[in-house]
């Protein structure tokens, strides 16, 4: 089925959510639900994502004990929020896609960042190869200026350039 | 380059793990045992057209010794041996590929010593021949899509295994494990994860694995090792330097009773040959070489006695048989 929000891309994301008996229901796309996402806050009296963040994964069982928690699931393996909170693994690779929203707070957590800046698979070589070096390289600049390693930095600056100008998405 | 233990490593390194995590874009994280078959199916392939020479082991098919000799020498993971899979063992027994464990496909490289490039280098070559054919689970945001989101990104885990009796003995140990988490690397026990120390053996591995670049995780790892193994050392000299009578005598008996005794028990021999193999980095004992005490801590575990001796040996018998593997060891030298 098609996003209920945009009607252009397909719906990825499942919410359901009860208020006083009421039962809402909405499918959207993996752009919308990101941008939704403060509404869909606003629904609960406690951010249900805190508690996900907060307490699931990274420690006590018990989560989503909130009154009303919203609820989101993946459309191919079936795996919901409450599911990955208390679990800590996710059911598919899809998972990625239709949590996206939510993920870069508890990838920070874990790892202190949320973006891939290394290897990319030979089969997807291209675009993404080359955002990601562009990036990677680009974070490696910062560092170096910041540990005033200049001579490093003047190379990394060269790296930059050519592989902006090789046609890479600067982003 | 033959396995791991069979080659020494150095005074404080004894081995160096590299393992990425890659799973199949096609099949849910907990895929069914048919689908692990395709998926074992397509790495063989790919492997096959890259001219990679390996063995196929099925785990699934192994009795609980097998399984556990496996894991002792550290060529699967506690995963594989508890709830079975495949492994694609490289003709060097260097590189294990691992089918069916918490993700489809994990790619491991054992050395022998400090050799974290090298180890990269040769599973990054593997998964490359894999990626030819596979189509991976990977984002252009998240990187390399995991079952577990601690593992997303690079899918790379480092470790390497270091010998650290002074430091233990010191006590200041305790200190650079509270340290070393603020540089985003966690030390356990001889078996990974969840696993007690034993034998004065733990390993240093890379707690992120997403936002730093592959070589970056290396240098930062390699950077804490070389640190910790310098600190060892310095421990070792001023330890000896301390105490010089005392720690002969604790060595000169560690050898005399693995040389001597009639009865080992698998704990009691790790402990002495940690004592050993401190004596034989300090000049204490400079007929025996590093090398054959690596060997020599492998082949005595449980499953790998009991792989050579037979696998009815009971508990008692073992720590004979353990005794007298021992003894030919170290009177060979």
């Amino acid at each position: 089925m098609l996003c209920e929000r945009c009607h252009k891309n397909p719906a990825n994301v499942y919410y359901s959510q009860e208020i006083n008996g009421e039962k809402k229901e909405l499918h959207v796309c993996s752009d919308c639900a990101k941008e939704m996402n403060l509404s869909l806050h606003a629904f609960s009296p406690e951010s249900f994502i805190n508690h996900f963040m907060g307490q699931g994964f990274l420690g006590t069982a018990g989560l989503m004990q909130t009154a009303a928690p919203s609820r989101a699931a993946c459309d191919e393996c079936g795996m919901t929020m409450e599911q990955f909170a208390s679990g800590g693994r996710f059911g598919c690779a899809h998972c990625y896609d239709v949590f996206a929203p939510y993920l870069p707070e508890t990838l920070k957590k874990l790892h202190g960042r949320a973006a891939h800046t290394g290897k990319v698979p030979a089969r997807l070589a291209g675009k993404v190869h080359v955002k990601s070096v562009l990036e990677e390289k680009k974070m490696e600049l910062s560092r170096a200026i910041a540990n005033e390693e200049y001579e490093r930095a003047a190379i990394l600056r060269d790296e930059i350039k050519k592989l902006e100008q090789d046609g890479g998405d600067t982003k | 380059m033959s396995v791991w233990y069979e080659t020494a490593g150095d005074d404080v390194v004894v081995s160096t793990r590299v393992r990425l995590a890659r799973n199949c874009k096609d099949f849910p994280f907990r895929p069914s045992a048919e689908q692990v078959g395709q998926i074992t199916e397509q790495v063989k392939a790919a492997l096959d057209r890259g001219s990679f020479p390996y063995e196929t082991i099925a785990v699934d098919a192994l009795d609980g010794t097998d399984r556990q000799a496996l894991l002792e020498q550290h060529l699967i993971s506690q995963q594989l041996a508890q709830y079975g899979g495949t492994l694609l063992l490289g003709e060097d027994k260097t590189t294990a590929i691992m089918l069916g464990e918490e993700d489809h496909i994990r790619i491991q490289c054992i050395l022998p010593g400090l050799a974290l490039d090298e180890a990269y280098q040769t599973a990054d070559r593997v998964d490359d021949l894999i990626g030819e054919q596979v189509d991976y689970a990977f984002s252009g945001e998240f990187g390399y899509l995991t079952h577990c989101p601690t593992n997303v990104g690079t899918g790379l885990r480092a470790s390497v295994m270091l010998h650290l009796p002074a430091l233990s003995m010191s006590g200041k140990l305790r200190n650079i494990m509270a340290a070393v988490p603020k540089l985003g690397i966690t030390v356990r026990g001889f078996y990974g994860e969840g696993t007690e120390a034993s034998g004065c053996l733990y390993q240093f591995s890379n707690q992120v694995t997403l936002g730093l670049s592959e070589r970056e995780i290396i240098g930062r790892l390699k950077e804490v090792v070389g640190q910790v193994t310098e600190l060892e050392r310095s421990e070792r000299t001023q330890l000896y330097g301390a105490n010089k009578l005392q720690l002969e005598d604790r060595v000169w008996r560690a050898y005399g009773t693995l040389r001597y005794a009639k009865l080992l028990t698998s704990g009691e021999c790790m402990n002495l040959l940690s004592d050993v193999r401190l004596g034989v980095s300090l000049g204490i004992l400079p007929g025996l070489s590093i090398g054959s005490l690596t060997k020599l801590m492998i082949q005595s575990e449980p499953a790998n006695l009991m792989e050579t001796y037979g696998k009815d040996l009971t508990p008692a018998q073992r720590d004979e048989k353990r005794a007298s593997l021992a003894a030919a060891v170290l009177g060979a030298q």
